[in-house]
């Protein structure tokens, strides 16, 4: 029983000057290999200390344009079923060919951002696109026919509500992988026209360098299979010399490479490549695709060397990111860190039947502009899943964070537009000085005259009690800053209140006490069946409340997400230290006979 | 052995006497809430309803202080826009810390307040821009926000309907306008990519080259602009920023620079966050439910959930009737309210389900009022350590927190009040339709129904 105890007390001594230690680099300046081990610093929100405000501005416009791209390709097929249904043929047995044959009659052109003319070589065929298939394709769209030709268009209500909607998704977007981040209560607003300013409170440099990346990050996940007959650079070689030799300082370490599948081009620096690259033309069909290839010592596993290097990549992607259904952290064949993918059931259909087609082939996997890999296809793929590995020469921590943060951003989906960072600048508090100060003041003030009503009430017990107070302070602190939360000033009055649990729990077992003894209980008896009888109270009604923050957590984001955490943390430090730490208390107190058979309470 | 008490052990008091007194009076206050919800609504912040975002520089020695420069934008809004309620502002400091520029001393000033411009003068405007631009449509911004989309007929020269803009509104006696077209904005964000782009892949960028290829390409893009055309533009009355450098200009002279942006920003909580939270809280009550269900019995679960609700009506029913503020803080308060109640009913309850197990064979009326009267002391002494807490914080903390500390008051009364005169009241009253159930089913002698109603 005794050594049992004193583990006991050893264990919590141990938590308690943890906790402590976690805190301090927060109160006073330390030594850097002190912050070396707790690094963590208690972060202050944006009210108490400000943050960073960034500007984002939302290319609305690529949007509307890409919209009009897929109702130009859209038209296409249908006015080719529609006319091969006027010949009496079904649309879905043609062979590509003929389709290919059938498209040729219509010429279709976009003439602006939200614009379409559709030019009929028979003029017979333009009672082909009336409204009602227009309607089918994208209802917004307006139609005007003319002598064998028909233009379509958006309406000025129609670009704006179409405007008004992209912003309005992103925007939404931008909130959700803000708050993804976790315990920050960040502010995201749309301002003016199409901009959202997204305030971030003081996070640590790294974290805050990973946020900042996310948020302007497209997210636009595609599947691109190489084309090896593309060769767009095996005819490069004189170019690429003279290139360096005309541009020195630009293209430094450019270089002309080849293997098995062809030329390609790699270089140290990606913005080498890409001004090579805007001296050559590259057909319509083919995108060049750039990687960050690291060469590893395939017997110890260093890595060798880094480079940039080219790939000939489909235009058009096959398979992108809206097929996808859940990304997730895992584990590759060495243990480290990547990301799985699991498609829809289109998306498993359409890499199943891309694999199977091109078996030998590479398929690069890119994440807006950059393969994130580009791995050899041996067998067809079924089951709809694939697998993102992370480059970079980091330590796995590294690319730990880094899988996380990209499966936040792949599972709240893409941008339907591109957003671009306007600016970036350190903003101070929203409350002023005085504000924080007098709030403080008065949050002190509380924590004391509570105290000092325990220790009014309940004598010595209150002295106890508020010692479990002061632990309990100490450990939410310590939790705080140990997960990373930023503190705001309701979050600070937040803890006045789980403070008030955390005495309510004391008042409990000191009620249930004082009915023992005056039921004519010796002291240690009383204790015993006070604390036992009390326990159950104090459970049931924190763990209802508990289930409420847990759900809270679960389902709602932004401040209501930070305030169920909190609590959670309050719940779980009050239950700790109003039970544990005062019995503990009351324990050594009693064996070491400074309580006798009268209990100050 | 000598205790200090608040009530005597061993007295019951009767709290159940008149349960339909209490029942009636929280019926009603519930009921007022509700209409006071339905008619009044929320006195929405910035938080909830959007405002306008201001950025104001000043030299780096001028005399600014941020509450000064509070306190002065609430002036100006004061005579401004008429006396009214100017509401919440918040004043933050730009460029802080590392980022500190040397060339200026910024602020960003956040109000409630969206526009200056009365809808009559707005009408007015449409009327002469309608004159001036025959077969434009025009449209105004929803939401009191001081800005004109004109679509032309067909796309016109860039800067000559800049000019002709600028003309109609300094007749309309706003000479102050920015006007904006969709090609000009498209040339800026390709600007803002081409010098991000240049900016990510070369690394070895200085602050000073980017600021000057910035510069070079507002240049070349102000050339390139004049040659365009274009059929949308949008124009914004800049009164508010007019009025505001006149008034800066007075107050601070030479130490003030310029106004740099007025812009209206949205909510930071947008409605479906609401809705989620509200679906959130659904979740929630079910899972008190279920909890409860399992750890008591069915009888407890509907007094704890209404005890919870009749909590959280009344204190939202004294915001709006109130009509304080109603910003983020508040919703946590409310949230805290929410576990408070919780805790406090199942305390209560507990202390029910004890007393059943010791006298089983007692009415149920006297259990409760044992259970009532022995937890009640307990039930005050928290309620009154927590009180004092949250009193000192709503007297002497100021704005938001006190706010914060007022729903806090309120839900702790009403708190209380409830889980002793509302929650086992209920639970009585459940009791009861229990056992008339079971005396039917015991009458008619179906052992089947006799089980069923089993507790």
């Amino acid at each position: 029983m005794d050594s049992k105890r004193n583990w006991k007390v050893l264990g919590t001594s141990l938590l308690m000057v943890l906790a402590v230690l976690q805190i301090l680099p927060s109160l006073v300046e330390m030594p850097s290999f002190y912050t070396s081990i707790f690094s963590n610093q208690l972060n202050l929100g944006l009210d108490l200390k400000g943050g960073l405000e960034l500007k984002y501005t939302v290319d609305y416009k690529r949007a509307i344009a890409d919209n009009t791209n897929k109702l130009r390709d859209a038209l296409r097929e249908r006015l080719v079923d529609a006319a091969a249904k006027k010949a009496g043929k079904d649309g879905a047995t043609l062979t590509n060919a003929e389709r290919d044959e059938i498209g040729k009659r219509f010429t279709i052109t976009k003439t602006g951002v939200g614009s379409i003319d559709v030019a009929f070589a028979q003029a017979d065929e333009v009672a082909l696109l009336d409204k009602d298939m227009l309607d089918t394709i994208d209802q917004r769209f307006e139609l005007r026919g003319g002598e064998g030709k028909a233009s379509l268009f958006l309406p000025d209500k129609a670009i704006t509500e179409l405007k008004n909607e992209i912003v309005a998704q992103t925007l939404q977007v931008v909130r959700k992988r803000v708050d993804a981040f976790g315990l920050v209560e960040p502010d995201v607003r749309k301002s003016g026209d199409a901009d959202i300013d997204v305030q971030l409170p003081g996070l640590s440099e790294r974290q805050m360098a990973v946020v900042r990346e996310k948020i302007g990050q497209a997210a636009q996940l595609t599947f691109r299979m190489v084309v090896p007959e593309a060769k767009v650079f095996d005819s490069q070689q004189s170019a690429v010399e003279s290139f360096k030799a005309a541009n020195a300082e630009k293209a430094k370490t450019l270089q002309w490479s080849q293997d098995g599948r062809g030329a390609f081009l790699r270089s140290e620096k990606k913005s080498e490549l890409l001004a090579f690259i805007k001296t050559v033309s590259v057909p319509d069909n083919v995108m060049i695709g750039y990687e960050l290839v690291e060469e590893k010592d395939p017997t110890s596993g260093e890595v060798r060397d880094t480079y940039w290097r080219t790939y000939d990549l489909q235009a058009v992607a096959p398979l992108t990111g809206d097929n996808l259904t859940r990304a997730a952290v895992g584990y590759g064949e060495k243990g480290e860190p990547v990301v799985n993918l699991e498609f829809d059931s289109r998306g498993a259909r359409i890499f199943g039947d891309l694999t199977e087609k091109n078996v030998g082939n590479l398929m690069a996997i890119m994440l807006d502009g950059d393969v994130s890999s580009a791995p050899r296809i041996n067998e067809r793929i079924g089951g709809g899943r694939a697998q993102i590995t992370l480059g970079g020469a980091r330590s796995v921590a590294q690319q730990m964070e880094e899988a996380r943060a990209l499966v936040t951003v792949l599972n709240n989906g893409a941008y339907k537009a591109p957003v671009i960072k306007v600016h970036d600048v350190e903003v101070g508090p929203s409350l002023g000085r005085d504000a924080v100060r007098s709030g403080m003041i008065s949050i002190v003030l509380g924590f004391i005259l509570a105290a000092l009503f325990m220790l009014w009430y309940y004598r010595q017990g209150g002295v106890i009690a508020n010692i479990a107070l002061l632990c309990n302070l100490i450990l939410v602190t310590a939790c705080l800053v140990a997960f990373n939360a930023a503190l705001t000033l309701p979050g600070m009055a937040g803890i006045v209140l789980t403070v008030g649990m955390a005495l309510d729990a004391n008042v409990l077992i000191f009620e249930r006490v004082r009915e023992e003894l005056r039921n004519g209980r010796s002291v240690r008896n009383a204790l015993d069946l006070g604390y036992g009888k009390a326990f159950w109270t104090i459970f049931d009604a924190q763990i209802t409340t508990a289930i409420a923050g847990f759900v809270l957590m679960q389902y709602a984001t932004g401040p209501i997400y930070g305030f169920a955490v909190t609590m959670l943390i309050g719940i779980g430090c009050s239950m700790f230290t109003s039970i544990f730490v005062t019995r503990l208390i009351y324990n050594y107190l009693l064996d070491s006979g400074k309580i006798g058979a009268e209990l100050s309470l | 052995m000598q205790f200090r008490e608040i009530f005597k052990p061993g007295v019951v008091w009767d709290f159940l006497g008149r349960r339909r007194v209490f029942f009636a009076v929280s019926a009603t206050m519930v009921l007022l809430s509700v209409l006071s919800l339905t008619i009044l609504g929320f006195n929405k912040g910035i938080d909830f309803k959007g405002g306008t975002k201001i950025v104001v520089g000043f030299k780096p020695d001028a005399p600014v202080e941020r509450e000064a420069l509070r306190d002065m934008l609430g002036e100006f809004l004061k005579t401004a826009s008429g006396g009214s309620d100017v509401g919440q502002i918040e004043v933050q400091d730009f460029s802080v810390g590392s980022g500190a520029s040397n060339d200026s001393k910024d602020f960003l000033l956040l109000t409630e307040i969206t526009s200056l411009v009365t809808d009559e003068q707005k009408q007015a405007i449409i009327a002469k821009l309608g004159e001036a631009f025959p077969g434009a449509v025009i449209d105004v911004a929803k939401e009191g926000e001081d800005r004109f989309f004109v679509n032309l007929a067909a796309a016109a020269n860039v800067n000559e309907t800049y000019e002709k803009l600028t003309g109609v509104f300094g007749a309309a006696g706003f000479p102050k306008i920015t006007v904006n077209s969709d090609v000009q904005r498209q040339i800026e964000v390709n600007n803002y990519r081409t010098l991000q782009m240049a900016a990510t892949e070369d690394e070895n960028l200085g602050d000073a080259e980017i600021k000057q290829r910035e510069d070079a390409a507002k240049a070349a893009m102000a050339e390139d602009l004049k040659k365009r055309s274009d059929d949308r533009f949008t124009v914004t009355i800049e009164e508010f920023k007019a009025k505001l450098t006149d008034s800066m200009k007075q107050k601070y002279g030479d130490g003030f620079i310029a106004v740099r942006e007025s812009t209206s920003v949205s909510p930071s909580v947008a409605g479906d966050m609401l809705n989620q939270g509200l679906v959130a809280i659904l979740y929630a009550l079910l899972g008190i439910v279920i909890y409860i269900t399992l750890r008591f019995d069915v009888r407890y679960a509907p007094g704890a959930i209404v005890a919870l609700l009749h909590d959280v009506f009344i204190v939202i029913g004294c915001f709006s009737i109130a009509q304080i503020k109603f910003t983020m803080p508040i919703i946590a308060a409310v949230l805290t309210i929410a576990g408070y109640s919780i805790n406090d009913t199942i305390v209560v309850f507990d202390r029910i389900r004890e007393v059943i197990e010791k006298y089983p064979k007692a009415p149920m009326k006297m259990v409760i009022n044992n259970a009532v009267s022995q937890t009640l002391s307990r039930t005050v002494l928290t309620s009154v350590t927590t009180q004092m807490a949250v009193l000192s914080i709503f007297l002497l903390g100021g704005g938001l927190i006190r706010d914060f500390a007022f729903a806090m008051c309120v839900g702790l009364v009403v708190g209380t009040y409830s889980s002793i005169f509302i929650a086992s009241p209920l639970f009585l009253t459940l009791h009861e339709v229990f056992e008339a159930r079971r005396a039917e089913a015991a009458a008619t002698g179906d052992a089947a129904a006799v089980a069923r109603t089993q507790i």
